[in-house]
């Protein structure tokens, strides 16, 4: 069985995804030891670690979003279509999918692959201030909807089922309006989160079961609006929305503010 | 007056800061008691220790039915060997634990 990672990247006026992609890449060698592929409509220029570059159009033309820098407001194209793609475009039998923006720093995320499991992802995120209040709005998808998922990092085998997963959530990409509001979305922005939570509610038969399981990793996550203070080696230091000051060494982390972590990238 | 309130504020920042590092730092170690066996997720807890050790007490080591983290039964044959990882990978993680517990301790969540 070989095993990888694939990462996606689309660049925008706002964040270098593929720098991004090259910096996630260097981690992803140095902890968990394993092939890195990058799917992307961009050019990778110059020196970087991928072991495959996988070109794959990017459907998205219109879609933006904002994207914060602490109080800094940029509204940029928001690619993330292509995500869905991840089981026709993955290289490997084995493969962990994460954002760029998902810094690996230990090798907890090997694991999986001691999993039996042909699907694993996260239904709870935790902000590392620990004041951000788990909300009923990062719990389920609406007030009175299903349960939520983080599409940020997942693992999957290339089983039949799994197929069938990414071709549910393929349809639900495709046909978004109408799932938005079937599953009472009140955002009209595609998102790849609602869509895996969607296509996974009704591939278990519109129920809540315990497939797929939770990936063996706390998702630890800053968002937007914090700002990165610094980096030495492995450790991260922030200062979050509400003033606090924070650390971390050796943990994984998804940095939201992109803006923050290419200056972090370029500067090192 | 104003100026002891300023004090037991900043003192409460302080606390802040450290309690959430105390926080940040139990995640970590929580995350790396995550054990599987048979391809099935074992998060390693004394309520696991003991339940396993009971058994060993008793004799009966061979072919032993235990619940996973999702109530899922998994048939363990050797629980002595299974009983041995769990303990060194909790133990492993305990050290890891104090060393870094210790030093936020020694440093009163001052982060360099």
């Amino acid at each position: 069985m070989n095993r990888g990672v694939l990462l996606f990247a689309h660049n925008n006026d706002a964040v270098d995804y593929v720098k991004q992609g090259i910096y996630c890449a260097e981690h992803i060698k140095k902890y968990l030891n394993l092939p890195v592929s990058l799917a992307t409509s961009d050019d990778v220029k110059g020196v970087h670690n991928f072991d495959q570059i996988i070109p794959t159009p990017n459907p998205n033309k219109k879609q933006t979003r904002n994207y914060y820098d602490g109080t800094i407001r940029q509204n940029s194209l928001w690619n993330n279509h292509s995500r869905t793609n991840a089981f026709s475009l993955s290289p490997y039998d084995e493969t962990i999918v994460m954002d760029t923006d998902f810094i690996v720093q230990n090798k907890n995320l090997n694991k999986v692959f001691e999993s039996k499991e042909d699907f694993l992802i996260n239904y709870k995120a935790q902000h590392i201030d620990f004041e951000s209040t788990y909300t009923n709005d990062m719990k389920y998808v609406s007030d009175t909807g299903i349960e939520m998922c983080w599409a940020t990092v997942f693992y999957f085998k290339k089983t039949d089922r799994v197929k069938k997963l990414f071709q549910m959530i393929n349809h639900i990409r495709d046909h978004w309006s109408f799932y938005r509001y079937r599953y009472q979305l009140l955002q009209k922005t595609y998102r790849n989160d609602f869509a895996f939570a969607i296509a996974i509610h009704i591939m278990n038969g519109y129920q809540k079961a315990t497939w797929p399981k939770q990936l063996p990793i706390n998702l630890m996550y800053i968002t937007d609006k914090d700002v990165i203070l610094n980096k030495t080696n492995s450790q991260w230091k922030f200062k979050h929305e509400s003033g606090l000051i924070s650390s971390i060494e050796n943990q994984n982390i998804h940095v939201m503010n992109k803006i923050a972590l290419n200056r972090i990238i370029e500067n090192e | 007056m104003e100026n002891s309130i300023s004090m037991a504020q900043a003192y409460s920042n302080k606390m802040k800061q450290f309690n959430n590092q105390l926080k940040l730092l139990k995640k970590k170690y929580l995350e790396q008691n995550i054990f599987y066996k048979n391809g099935h997720q074992f998060t390693i807890t004394l309520s696991l220790i003991n339940h396993c050790l009971g058994y060993i007490n008793l004799g009966k080591s061979n072919s032993i039915v235990l619940l996973d983290d999702y109530d899922l039964p998994v048939r363990i044959e050797n629980l002595q060997d299974f009983y041995d990882d769990i303990i060194d990978t909790y133990q492993q993680n305990l050290n890891s634990y104090i060393v870094e517990y210790e030093k936020i301790i020694q440093s009163k969540g001052e982060i360099q």
